[in-house]
């Protein structure tokens, strides 16, 4: 039944209007002026495309921004943003390697003096064999 | 769709009445045949189908191309144009005049000794459909558009049209079956 329903409507696609009534109706349709679009709907077709185009522009320029100006113009433009804590840590980093430096001048300083009072001491002493004395000034 | 339809639009919507003449020749077939399938007799299809191409010519700088075709949109109108017959001029024709409408539209459509199925019961089932059923129905089997085609037709989606299509279907089915 699907079938003949489907072939039947096919066939009505030879149902056409007459030669007359396209030629009048056309014709009476041509002869029509045509409704010029209101003001009021041309500057709104006109303001809808504009916020179209502009949108556009702006999305392009602020990815651009992103991409060339990358994070830091953000940097810049929002200094407490995210980015502030990684400049925390570098800042704590490098106070952490000055104190570091520090301790090591100061261990190098007292070893030197030992090692100074160490070799006083060999010059005084000639009986203490030299390899004793090494010993002291290694460990 | 109509080979290079988008550049005629553009030219009529300049008032180019040589390019709206080539839409016009093109579609008023099957605009007519949607209006005719939907009314009872010949003139009133023959009205309504020029109030639509009026409409259209009139109304041509509203038309906006979303990616469908100009029918769409002229399926639109004449959808509307149907409602507002059957709403505000009630047609009073007689029976005997309706029948002869149908008697000569079947003259034109090729005779076939196996068809089965006569104009006349196919348009008395369809008008026991509902308007959304009717359309989708002669648009997809009558005219071959596009689901796309109608779901824009309509302003309803894709998958609703392929619903309402199924039903309409059975619905046909049912009526034609209990004609019998």
């Amino acid at each position: 039944m699907e079938e003949l329903i489907i072939q039947t409507l096919k066939k009505c696609r030879s149902i056409e209007p007459t030669a007359e009534f396209k030629d009048r109706s056309r014709a009476l349709i041509l002869s029509h002026p045509r409704k010029r679009p209101s003001l009021l709907a041309v500057l709104r077709r006109e303001a809808i495309e504009n916020v179209k185009f502009t949108l556009a522009l702006s999305l392009t320029a602020i990815l651009l921004v992103a991409v060339f100006g990358g994070i830091a113009s953000w940097e810049r433009i929002f200094p407490n943003g995210p980015w502030q804590e990684r400049q925390n840590l570098l800042t704590e980093m490098e106070t952490a390697n000055f104190e570091i430096e520090l301790r090591e001048a100061e261990y190098f300083t007292e070893s030197a003096k030992e090692i100074a009072t160490l070799l006083g001491e060999i010059k005084n002493s000639e009986t203490a064999p030299v390899d004793t004395l090494l010993d002291q000034i290694i460990f | 769709m109509l080979e290079g339809e988008e550049k005629l639009i553009r030219a009529a919507q300049r008032g180019d009445t040589a390019s709206f003449d080539e839409l016009y020749a093109h579609y008023v077939p099957p605009i007519y045949r949607f209006i005719y399938m939907k009314v009872t007799h010949r003139e009133e299809a023959e009205d309504l189908t020029h109030e639509v191409f009026l409409n259209a010519w009139q109304n041509l700088d509203r038309y906006r191309s979303r990616g469908f075709p100009f029918s769409s949109w002229l399926y639109q109108i004449a959808r509307n144009e149907v409602i507002d017959h059957y709403r505000l001029r009630r047609p009073n024709v007689s029976l005997e005049e309706s029948h002869a409408d149908l008697i000569r539209a079947e003259n034109r459509i090729e005779s076939d000794l196996d068809q089965q199925l006569s104009l006349e019961e196919i348009k008395i089932a369809l008008a026991e459909l509902t308007p959304d059923q009717q359309d989708v129905i002669l648009m997809k089997f009558m005219e071959d558009c596009s689901h796309e085609e109608i779901a824009a037709a309509l302003d309803k989606s894709e998958g609703a049209v392929r619903l309402i299509q199924h039903r309409a279907l059975n619905e046909l089915k049912r009526i034609l079956a209990s004609q019998r």
